[in-house]
């Protein structure tokens, strides 16, 4: 049994040029209006993505009023190792690569210009992210994309048969075994028998480094203590440890408790135009995405805050949430959130299903306390309290907030646009359950799936 | 929960005016702002408000931002409506890649609301034909400055039937703060259908403003921020000319009635090609999720039991959860989910419960067979006057209502973790890629190549505005250099 991959997250930051603010919007408009097409980035032969998006930032200013640079974003969701996504992507599309890159500081000069050099240029680029969250656990671009044709297949072979007189009389085994018999006739799905690699968790990460240290800290220091020095000593330093914690905790609430009472708050109404631009490409297929940017509030605290829930929600997704589904969201593919500018700016990007209403609803209906954990760190969030109550609750505010902090991202693909994230992950139980053993009622509840 | 106006709302919030059967909607473009002004107010004491229970007749007005616009109403004002309303329902975005209208259905071939010249509509209700006539020709009598583009009849069945021969309306939610109550669970907030009151989140909804400067009589209602909630101090001053008015919906929706029962009629047939009734009711029935009573498939799943013609009050996670009865895709599961989607029965209610509409469309064109006898609409060939439904449904936000149960529920193929079924009355695209899936034990079968039998003929969105309002309305000056007076 083959480990499965580890999908993972590249976000290359660059500065743009000044001046060449237009010319690189309108390079990346051409490819992004045939993003299936393009000749410059052929992403139909990208192996490694599932799914990628360039969006440029225009110069603005941060939450102090200071200046932000003109900025480009490349962020892909990738099947891991990323030196071999880096490599296909430059070799794959190195016209794309050097057209638009050449827009930005620092890109390599054409007459030093070596592959190894372009990626090394990149990977130096990558600000990776704060959060991650993956709706699809552990399946490679390749193995999403036979799984839905081989239910698809299997559909076609039950309408089929299901015109055949008495054959919803076989029986849930009987059934399965002709779905199994079909499967191993076809030499196109024989790869199908094969039992799918299982996703197992890697404990710790790096990723996961402060977290254990945290941890082991709480636990062992105390242990070692009572261990060397007597179990009174030990209690003492839990307690210590345990106290000085509670007090940092208590002074940072009621230090956020009085910014938040007079955080000022943006309005919940909108710009026409603006909404327009961004709707104007949203609801083509079934997947849509988001690409937004918020000014992180001033002050260490604020930033502080922000890393922390943003690092807690990366670990709950990848340990908690890993089934498909954000809470009860059934719908996000892949998101993710990124501190830039050195911590004056979050950037989120996601990829979901179905209209943004629904996705904003589902924010405010089901995610609120998560979301305004974030997002109330950033300037002109609906008001919150404690941190994480109210805010995305105020549900017009928020709306128009999250409309506000949204780009219009010239370049987005998505490698399986006709799948949702239900479906993604259905078709791998389908794969799953297809052969080996089952009790009765396990095949019943297979045979729902189809 | 604050009282209801009801002396400034219009009475359709309240009621839908069963007693009065007959009913025809009139379509009009204004020609000339200060007649239209003049016309509309004297129209307004015919106007019925809510405080009132007609016995004879009712009258509404509603306008597109079109028709506020012709009226004189400034752009700033208009941009303070919702951006739905702002743009219309003919929007090219819109209309083709969140209402599904394309194809027959896009726009440009619509009878009527494809273009900037629909501007009003006027709603009048009677208690039979003749009575209504004469209302018509009343009301028609004295026009000016409007001049009307289309007259939109209505049918009146015997019972509430829709044209392919099923109950309708059944599932309606109670508003909050009306003398009619229902269960709590199918009890919404006030704010959802009417602006100026707190909605499902506990917020009043966004409600047009005009600048208190632009309303020197003070005919509307002020204490209001820009953004809807109680003003403070120093705030800017607005008055509100959405207070006790609401978004209205309006389609017409043409159904193709033989279409529907031939493709039933042929996707239930018997392995020797004869055609098969009883199958074909079922089939039919698991496509709408009720029987033709109106008995719902949860409660009444091998057969029509017309003592369950209006039940309403039924979940599907209890009896239903994998949908062997009502088919997950089935139109009225999707339309209204009650606690079928995610999370926690009681939190899937109340998510679903954000998304309610009041329905108070009609009927339109006399059917094929008045009995609804199937074989006898399957007999049928050539040429029949085109029948349909008006399909009008009222909500403070046409977002998060309308436009979400269209979109998200209705023409969506992912619905509820599905692949390729949209809903299976009206959600396909005519493309015959799309499925009906009847979950099943020991496994499902599916009907393929699906039709849509519901095309789009016409449609708007609309401000059905308060009594107050209306007086302002008909009270704006004269836009400065505006073409007309």
């Amino acid at each position: 049994m083959s480990k499965a991959p580890f999908q993972d997250g590249m976000t290359i930051v660059t500065r743009v040029i000044p001046g060449r603010e237009a010319s690189l919007l309108e390079l990346l408009h051409g490819i992004g209006n045939d993003v299936e097409g393009s000749r410059l980035v052929p992403f139909p032969e990208l192996t490694t993505l599932h799914f990628g998006r360039w969006v440029f930032f225009e110069a603005d200013v941060d939450a102090l009023g200071a200046p932000t640079p003109p900025t480009l974003i490349l962020s892909t969701n990738f099947d891991a190792p990323r030196k071999d996504h880096i490599a296909e992507l430059y070799d794959r599309a190195r016209e794309g690569i050097d057209r638009i890159y050449e827009h930005c500081e620092g890109y390599p000069r054409p007459e030093g210009r070596t592959p190894a050099r372009v990626r090394a240029w990149l990977e130096q680029h990558d600000a990776g992210y704060n959060t991650l969250y993956v709706g699809t656990r552990g399946r490679t671009v390749d193995r999403i994309r036979r799984e839905a044709r081989l239910r698809e297949a299997i559909q076609g072979f039950l309408d089929e048969a299901c015109r055949r007189p008495g054959f919803q009389e076989l029986g849930p085994a009987a059934i399965r075994g002709e779905i199994q018999a079909f499967v191993q006739g076809d030499p196109d799905l024989a790869w199908a028998a094969e039992a799918p690699p299982r996703w197992r968790s890697r404990w710790p990460t790096r990723r996961d480094l402060p977290l254990a240290l945290a941890a082991t800290a709480l636990v062992f220091v105390p242990l070692a203590g009572a261990l060397l020095r007597g179990w009174r000593v030990g209690a003492v330093l839990l307690g210590g440890i345990i106290g000085i914690l509670l007090l940092a905790v208590g002074l940072w609430a009621l230090v956020l408790r009085r910014r938040e009472r007079t955080d000022p708050e943006d309005p919940p109404t909108n710009d026409f135009d603006h909404v327009r631009s961004l709707v104007h490409n949203e609801d083509r297929f079934v997947q849509n995405q988001m690409s937004a940017v918020n000014r992180v509030k001033p002050g260490w605290l604020r930033l502080a805050t922000l890393r922390v829930v943003l690092a807690a929600i990366d670990v709950l997704g990848r340990w908690v949430h890993t089934h498909g589904s954000l809470g009860s969201i059934p719908s996000i593919h892949f998101a993710r959130w990124v501190i830039i500018d050195e911590g004056r700016r979050v950037v989120f990007f996601s990829n979901f299903d179905g209209s943004w209403e629904n996705y904003l609803g589902d924010f405010i209906d089901k995610a609120a306390v998560g979301l305004t954990g974030v997002w109330s760190n950033t300037a002109g969030f609906p008001r919150s309290r404690w941190l994480v109550f109210d805010g995305a609750t105020d549900e017009q505010r928020f709306k128009a907030y999250a409309r506000r902090s949204q780009v219009v991202t010239p370049v987005w693909y998505s490698a399986y646009k006709w799948l949702s994230v239900q479906n993604v992950n259905n078709n791998s139980a389908i794969r799953a359950g297809l052969f080996g053993e089952q009790t009765p009622d396990e095949t019943a509840a297979w045979l729902r799936r189809l | 929960m604050p009282d209801l106006e009801f002396k400034d709302m219009q009475g359709f919030i309240a009621r839908g005016y069963g007693s009065l059967p007959a009913a025809a909607y009139l379509v009009l473009t204004v020609d000339e702002g200060s007649e239209a002004r003049a016309w509309l107010k004297g129209l307004i004491p015919s106007v019925t408000p809510a405080d009132l229970r007609p016995e004879t007749q009712a009258l509404h007005v509603a306008f597109t931002s079109h028709g506020l616009r012709a009226l004189g109403l400034d752009e700033t004002s208009l941009r303070s409506f919702s951006r739905e309303f702002w743009e219309g329902m003919a929007d090219d975005h819109r209309a083709r890649h969140v209402l599904g209208d394309r194809g027959a259905s896009a726009p440009g071939r619509w009878r009527w609301g494809g273009d900037t010249h629909t501007h009003a509509l006027l709603l009048l209700f009677a208690r039979d034909d003749d009575e209504l006539g004469a209302f018509v020709n009343e009301v028609r009598a004295a026009y000016g400055g409007v001049r009307e583009l289309a007259w939109l009849d209505t049918f009146a069945f015997d019972s509430p039937l829709e044209h392919f021969g099923f109950n309708d309306g059944i599932a309606q939610p109670f508003m909050e703060g009306l003398r009619r109550t229902g269960p709590p669970a199918n009890t919404v907030a006030a704010g959802e259908f009417v602006l100026g009151y707190p909605n499902e989140y506990g917020r009043r909804p966004l409600t047009p403003l005009v600048e208190s400067d632009l309303d020197p009589a003070g005919v509307l209602p002020s204490r209001v921020r820009a953004d809807g909630s109680e003003p403070k101090r120093d705030g800017p001053s607005f008055h509100d000319l959405g207070k006790n008015g609401t978004y209205l919906v309006f389609r017409e929706l043409s159904q193709d009635v033989p279409a529907f029962w031939r493709f039933v009629d042929e996707a239930s047939r018997l392995d020797d090609g004869s055609s098969n009734p009883e199958e074909r009711l079922r089939l039919a029935a698991k496509m709408v999720g009720r029987w033709p009573s109106g008995a719902p498939l949860t409660l009444c799943p091998d057969q029509d039991d017309p003592d369950q013609g209006s039940r309403d009050d039924f979940g599907y996670r209890e009896h239903d959860r994998t949908g062997d009865r009502c088919p997950l895709g089935a139109h009225i599961r999707r339309t209204n989910p009650r606690d079928a989607l995610e999370g926690s029965p009681e939190d899937a209610l109340k998510v679903a419960n954000r998304h309610r509409l009041l329905r108070r469309g009609r009927p339109y064109g006399a059917p094929i067979s008045r009995t609804m006898d199937i074989e006898e609409i399957l007999r049928h060939t050539g040429e029949h006057e085109e029948v349909g439904l008006h399909f009008i449904s009222l909500g403070t936000d046409i977002a998060r209502q309308f436009e979400f149960v269209q979109h998200t529920w209705i023409n969506n193929a992912k619905f509820d973790g599905l692949y390729t079924d949209a809903d299976p009355l009206m959600g396909h695209t005519g493309d015959r890629q799309g499925t009906f899936t009847l979950q099943g034990a020991p496994v499902r079968t599916r009907v393929t190549g699906m039709e849509r039998f519901v095309e789009t003929r016409g449609g708007g969105y609309f401000f059905l505005p308060g009594v107050r309002a209306l007086r302002y309305l008909a009270s704006l000056p004269a836009p400065p250099t505006g073409p007309s007076s």
